[in-house]
């Protein structure tokens, strides 16, 4: 569904417009949120800050024809903000250093430091040259924290090929990090 | 740098780093769906009634969290109420009857008991059957000592008695005649003790239990394990054909399988090893799809994607060998379990424990926690999955006094 037949659904049943937006663009926003709130936040406040996404953009939806992408990204980086530091407030983390303060900026006027855009550009180049499906179990497994099982039943394979394959392809990682200079 | 540390330097990426990530992680399910668009309807409907404005995010807490605790520890504490209680009634009671005389209380039952009571020298027997017994050490003005029951039933009795002689009596079942004896009870702290002793035995006996299991735990990891290749013989094979899908595009296409004899291995037929799992894992069946007795056989099509690790064909058992092109090919990868590795047992109940295991497999060491349950007195494995090597190092320092006897 694209986004004219979403705003068309909008006028004639806004409960299905809701949730047409959210199987267009959950996981999308999911990905948002989930990359600044995973360190912090339980996946219940993921998911509490993802439905406040949605519910504003609803909001907006009701004035003007947007772009439903561009402003859900934004709306999702602005309150993965907010909610990134409502929990660190929650947890008593008052102490914020420099490095969390480039965090906290808001929007565009992140400054990041050009070291970490690197690092992160470099172990992304290198873990989409392990292929497929050794990339999908990586971040499965360690960003998203998934179990092997899970994994292994969403790509058709058995947990312990997941395990084999999961184990082989982080020591590949390492070593490849390593030959570019990333010490791990 | 841990595993997990590596992939915390993607955090706070760009648009485009955002969507290489989104597209290696798994898909919303229904469920996540559906109380995304619950959570979220419900913010906006909320949101209009207060002209648009959704609030900042607040804490909530909501529900009821159950909290468990083992059965004896609710006796022990209601015992020890009622203790606590009596006390304060029959302190305040002889603090009333005590008319001028020092009065101080020695011992008191925390509960109904039946109790025999024995004085000195053949000197008369007063039984107290059923009978609530307060018992307390009077000091006269000329510092003679009194021993003194008082009870709810019984007759009163106030014997005479030197304190070097008193002795304990037993708790209601000693012949009468026996020197006197100050009637027995037991504090709450040692019925606590009591209990934490039953409890630690009961958890020694697991313990033992896994050990007994530690031998049949080496056969499942090297079922549940890709096998060495020292364990086929790949001049002995046969292949078949099966339906693949690519997990990206989700178009579907024929693929070819080789299954190799294997050899010198710790089961002679998939029967064996259905047999053996049947003893020592739950729900054995779900293992089935992986083992075929009849199914697969030189040239056959399967008209599905998973095919058995196992078959059965020519006498011998055949492994699938599409999982080894995923290994380690050196020799030093035979699956076994550490020999001197400590098995952590956490959180045991009655039915429960988990085994933190560390094992050796496709060239690593790696550790696994394995979930048993007990099935009519005997224990069963329910699960295995991975943990990392910090979580077994923790359990292993939890349950350092418990896991030391294992070699």
């Amino acid at each position: 569904m694209n986004d004219n037949e979403i705003m068309s659904l909008l006028r004639s049943s806004p409960g299905d417009a809701h949730r047409a937006l959210l199987e267009q663009y959950g996981k999308y926003v999911y990905a948002i949120v989930y990359n600044r709130l995973r360190s912090i936040g339980s996946a219940e406040d993921i998911e509490e800050c993802v439905s406040d996404v949605f519910a504003s953009l609803f909001l907006s939806l009701d004035r003007e024809s947007i772009n439903i992408k561009a402003m859900l990204g934004t709306i999702a980086r602005n309150k993965a903000i907010d909610y990134y530091r409502s929990l660190r407030s929650r947890n008593r983390l008052s102490a914020i250093s420099d490095e969390d303060m480039g965090k906290l900026g808001s929007g565009d006027n992140i400054e990041e430091s050009s070291e970490n855009k690197e690092l992160r550009e470099i172990l992304l180049a290198s873990i989409n040259s392990l292929g497929e499906p050794d990339s999908t179990i990586l971040i499965q497994k360690f960003y998203c924290g998934r179990r092997s099982a899970d994994i292994a039943e969403d790509i058709s394979m058995t947990a312990s090929t997941v395990r084999s394959r999961c184990a082989r392809a982080i020591k590949k990682l390492r070593s490849m990090l390593e030959a570019k200079g990333i010490t791990v | 740098m841990k595993d997990k540390d590596i992939f915390d330097a993607l955090e706070n990426a760009s648009e485009s780093e955002i969507g290489e990530i989104m597209d290696k992680m798994p898909e919303l399910d229904n469920d996540q769906i559906n109380r995304l668009y619950k959570l979220s309807e419900e913010k906006y409907s909320r949101a209009k009634e207060n002209g648009g404005e959704l609030g900042e995010y607040q804490v909530q807490v909501s529900g009821v969290e159950r909290y468990k605790q083992p059965v004896w520890r609710r006796i022990v504490y209601s015992a020890a109420a009622c203790a606590a209680a009596f006390v304060c009634i029959a302190g305040t009671v002889m603090f009333l009857k005590r008319g001028g005389t020092e009065v101080v209380p020695d011992v008191v039952p925390t509960s109904p008991l039946t109790v025999q009571e024995g004085t000195m020298s053949g000197e008369s027997v007063v039984t107290a059957t059923d009978a609530v017994i307060t018992h307390v050490m009077i000091i006269d003005e000329t510092g003679k000592i009194s021993s003194a029951a008082e009870s709810n039933g019984a007759a009163d009795a106030v014997t005479t008695v030197d304190p070097s002689v008193t002795q304990p009596s037993g708790s209601g079942n000693e012949d009468a005649g026996q020197p006197a004896s100050e009637p027995v009870t037991v504090p709450p702290s040692e019925a606590q003790e009591a209990e934490k002793l039953e409890e630690y035995n009961k958890m020694l006996s697991m313990q033992e239990t896994a050990a007994v299991r530690f031998e049949n735990l080496r056969k499942m990891i090297k079922i549940f394990e890709c096998p060495n290749r020292e364990y086929l013989d790949m001049n002995d094979t046969f292949t078949i054909t099966c339906m693949a899908e690519d997990h990206r595009t989700g178009e579907t296409y024929d693929r070819e399988v080789t299954y190799a004899r294997m050899t010198g291995f710790e089961f002679s037929s998939v029967a064996e090893m259905k047999s053996f799992l049947n003893s020592n894992v739950t729900y054995a069946d779900l293992y089935d799809h992986q083992m075929s007795e009849s199914e697969v056989y030189p040239g056959c099509y399967l008209a599905r994607m998973t095919v058995p690790r196992y078959c059965d064909y020519n006498g011998s058992i055949y492994y699938n060998t599409t999982d080894l092109e995923y290994m380690n090919t050196s020799d030093d990868h035979v699956p076994q379990l550490m020999d001197r590795s400590a098995i952590a047992v956490r959180e045991g109940d009655e039915s429960t424990f988990y085994a933190d295991i560390e094992y050796f497999s496709d060239g690593m060491n790696r550790t696994g926690e394995f979930k048993f349950v007990s099935y009519g007195g005997t224990w069963l494995l329910e699960t295995f999955y991975d943990i990392s090597y910090e979580e077994y190092q923790a359990a292993a320092a939890e349950n350092r006094n418990l896991s030391d006897s294992i070699g």
